[in-house]
């Protein structure tokens, strides 16, 4: 799908009866967001035999992260969450919409001005396994920002690179060494490192502990949690995994099929899930104790395919409460009590 | 796929070891005696499973929970007397039902029809050059011997047991034409096509969204209750074991640290890498305060420590501890664990 040349996208026909704004999603915390995403669509176009397609990657998102925040962004595969990140960062550039970083708007800066905005936006991917150079020692892969934005170099160089690796808990001596000679954990921990070097105030985590075992992820969400009090970092949290998310996350944003249908306040989403679909999500996840055998709804089906998205509501083919409406229009994303917005038309 | 040879090092201590349903030695199917599968490598043989004792009665889902490494997987394989090269079978026993099934004779005969398997990953496990039906057809045949119409009316039947609409048709899609949960529903009925009595699942809904797991575990439960199957699920996941399984038993470094009832074993950890563990996992149903996670790195199975392969990561760990390593010692009526500091109460 990333073989993707986006021409210049006819903005997108708004979705028939599309709401005036997209309701809570998007609210401004205290100081206003660091980053904000308005609107955001991506398409990708697929070649299928003779005919051209458009995957519906992202549709109409909106998002802001405050300072200090951490939003958890969910969802089940292909319902666009990486997609989300990747738009915000400028890694994906959006068919529609708007990408705003402290107010400004970035969504049209040319290469070289994005190259100079990765100073304040950084990204940590799920597989440390490919995010280092097997070829470069752990400092030489720590160091790479430095050498990109900084005068930093010789003694200096060397001793920025140990402060990161200490601060992220390594031993000073780890910079001599190749990644085959770390663990997974300790390779996701010079991740951070790096992503952290030029001290960005936004950084996009996409299943950042979701190859780790569980022993190990305890230990990094702790580290990402640490850092995050020391340097007033916000995470846009991306994960499959609810109970992670439940437990970094200040705000949660519930995705299916490249929209947004919940979010709200970590309590709004886990005590007063609104959304059938995010009800059902909750229900599924195996809780790690046989006390609590918890009422499953259970959803029939597989995901419909981006390519083909149902009309109205995308949910509407597996869910258990959807009325003719849902098949017919587009529930907006309304604000159900301040900070929780829901897209539904029956809960 | 090498016999026994004899056991070089038979432990004179370790008791035949069971708990809970499996101790009553009639009802027993699978009783596994000291089994040790090796490894060799440049540092010397590296324990897969090291000494390993378990009984899985009938009617019994047996839950098996690890990290990376801990040699739950190689556990499986052996059971079916599958050990791949360079891996070799260094001692111990393997019996079904009181036959050997170190003798390849004897696994060819019992595997894939009195027990089976699924995998992880159908995609590797389906032959992706033919239909499901000719698939499911030469099994028939050749392991369940039947002919004529009866295939095809199996065929089908397997296919509804396992919930898949449209049975017929499916028998002729390919597996890259199905979805994920529905390669999985494949692979089950596969392993059900020969009325097994005991269900080896290694990791069967790791890598699947959490409804498509939770649609997938509710089937092979459902499942195991109405045709008495008896269950080995291998998974790292707390949360299956949980809300899946009837008894629990926790490796680590290719030992067993712990066998209990799974109430006994999520309410009171007794072994310090079970109570570890559980503090590892954050949980979706409700807030948790911190992460207590498990210091120190995965184990270099390569350099075990002379004494309990936990010992370096261990908060309790002793004198005795590095000395020699525990053996699994009955601590209650159905409780197991192989920790110096745990021991059963002066009877």
């Amino acid at each position: 799908m990333t073989d993707a040349q986006n021409p210049p996208a006819p903005a997108p026909a708004p979705a028939a009866d599309d709401a005036d704004d997209a309701g809570g999603g998007g609210r401004p915390v205290a100081d206003g967001p660091i980053v904000e995403g308005r609107g955001l669509t991506v398409h990708f176009y697929k070649r299928v035999g003779s005919r051209r397609r458009t995957v519906h990657a992202l549709d109409d998102f909106d998002i802001a992260v405050g300072p200090g925040e951490t939003v958890g962004l969910v969802g089940e595969s292909g319902c666009g969450k990486s997609t989300a990140g990747r738009a915000l960062l400028g890694a994906v550039r959006p068919t529609a919409g708007r990408v705003l970083f402290q107010g400004e708007d970035v969504t049209d800066l040319s290469r070289a001005r994005w190259r100079a905005m990765r100073k304040h936006v950084q990204m940590i991917f799920q597989d440390p396994y490919s995010a280092l150079n097997p070829k470069r020692k752990i400092g030489e892969s720590v160091a790479e920002p430095y050498l990109v934005h900084t005068r930093l170099r010789g003694r200096e160089l060397e001793s920025a690179v140990i402060e990161l690796l200490e601060m992220v808990g390594l031993p000073a001596g780890a910079a001599g060494k190749y990644p085959h000679a770390f663990s997974g954990g300790q390779r996701q921990r010079a991740v951070i490192a790096r992503a952290l070097a030029l001290r960005p105030g936004f950084v996009v985590a996409d299943e950042a502990t979701s190859a780790l075992d569980v022993s190990i992820q305890a230990q990094i969400v702790n580290l990402m949690v640490e850092l995050q009090a020391e340097f007033g970092l916000s995470y846009l949290f991306i994960s499959h995994n609810l109970a992670v998310i439940r437990h970094i996350s200040d705000r949660v944003a519930i995705m299916y099929l490249g929209r947004l249908v919940e979010i709200g306040a970590r309590s709004d989403i886990y005590e007063n899930a609104t959304h059938p679909y995010t009800r059902a999500l909750l229900s599924s996840v195996p809780v790690p104790d046989p006390a609590s055998r918890t009422a499953h709804i259970p959803l029939t089906g597989d995901l419909p395919s981006p390519m083909d998205p149902p009309k109205g509501c995308r949910f509407n083919t597996r869910c258990p409460v959807a009325v003719d409406q849902c098949f017919t229009d587009r529930p907006p994303l309304e604000e159900r009590s301040p900070g929780h917005s829901v897209a539904c038309w029956v809960n | 796929m090498t016999a026994a040879a004899p056991a070089p090092t038979p432990a004179p201590e370790t008791v035949a070891a069971s708990a809970g349903p499996a101790d009553d030695a009639s009802n027993r199917l699978l009783e596994i005696a000291d089994l040790t599968v090796g490894f060799p490598t440049r540092d010397g043989t590296v324990h897969g499973v090291d000494r390993l004792t378990l009984n899985v009665g009938s009617h019994e889902r047996l839950g098996v929970v690890g990290e990376s490494g801990s040699g739950k997987s190689v556990m499986g394989l052996a059971i079916l007397g599958m050990v791949l090269p360079p891996g070799r079978f260094m001692g111990g026993s393997v019996r079904w039902k009181g036959q050997n099934m170190l003798d390849p004779a004897v696994a060819e005969r019992v595997r894939g029809r009195e027990v089976a398997m699924i995998f992880q990953d159908p995609m590797v496990s389906l032959n992706p050059l033919k239909t499901v039906g000719a698939q499911l057809r030469e099994l028939l045949r050749r392991r369940a011997g039947l002919r004529g119409r009866a295939v095809r009316a199996r065929c089908i039947e397997l296919l509804d047991m396992v919930g898949i609409a449209n049975p017929a048709e499916r028998l002729r899609a390919y597996a890259f034409e199905l979805s994920g949960g529905m390669r999985q529903r494949v692979m089950i009925a596969t392993a059900l096509a020969c009325n097994p009595e005991l269900l080896i699942a290694d990791e069967p809904t790791t890598g699947l969204d959490v409804t498509i797991q939770d649609q997938v575990l509710t089937l092979l439960h459902d499942l195991s209750t109405e045709l008495g199957v008896s269950v080995l699920m291998i998974t790292h996941d707390l949360g299956v074991v949980a809300q899946f399984c009837d008894r629990v038993q926790v490796m680590y470094a290719g030992r067993i640290v712990e066998r209990a009832p799974i109430a006994d074993v999520f309410a009171e950890p007794q072994h310090p890498y079970s109570l570890g563990l559980l503090r590892s996992v954050p949980r979706v149903d409700r807030d948790d305060e911190e992460l207590e996670g498990i210091p120190g790195e995965p184990l270099d199975r390569a350099r075990l420590p002379s004494g309990c392969a936990f010992e370096p990561r261990c908060p309790e760990s002793g004198d005795r501890c590095g000395q020699a390593p525990p053996d699994l010692a009955k601590i209650t009526d159905r409780r197991w664990v192989a920790c110096f500091n745990r021991s059963a109460p002066p009877s």
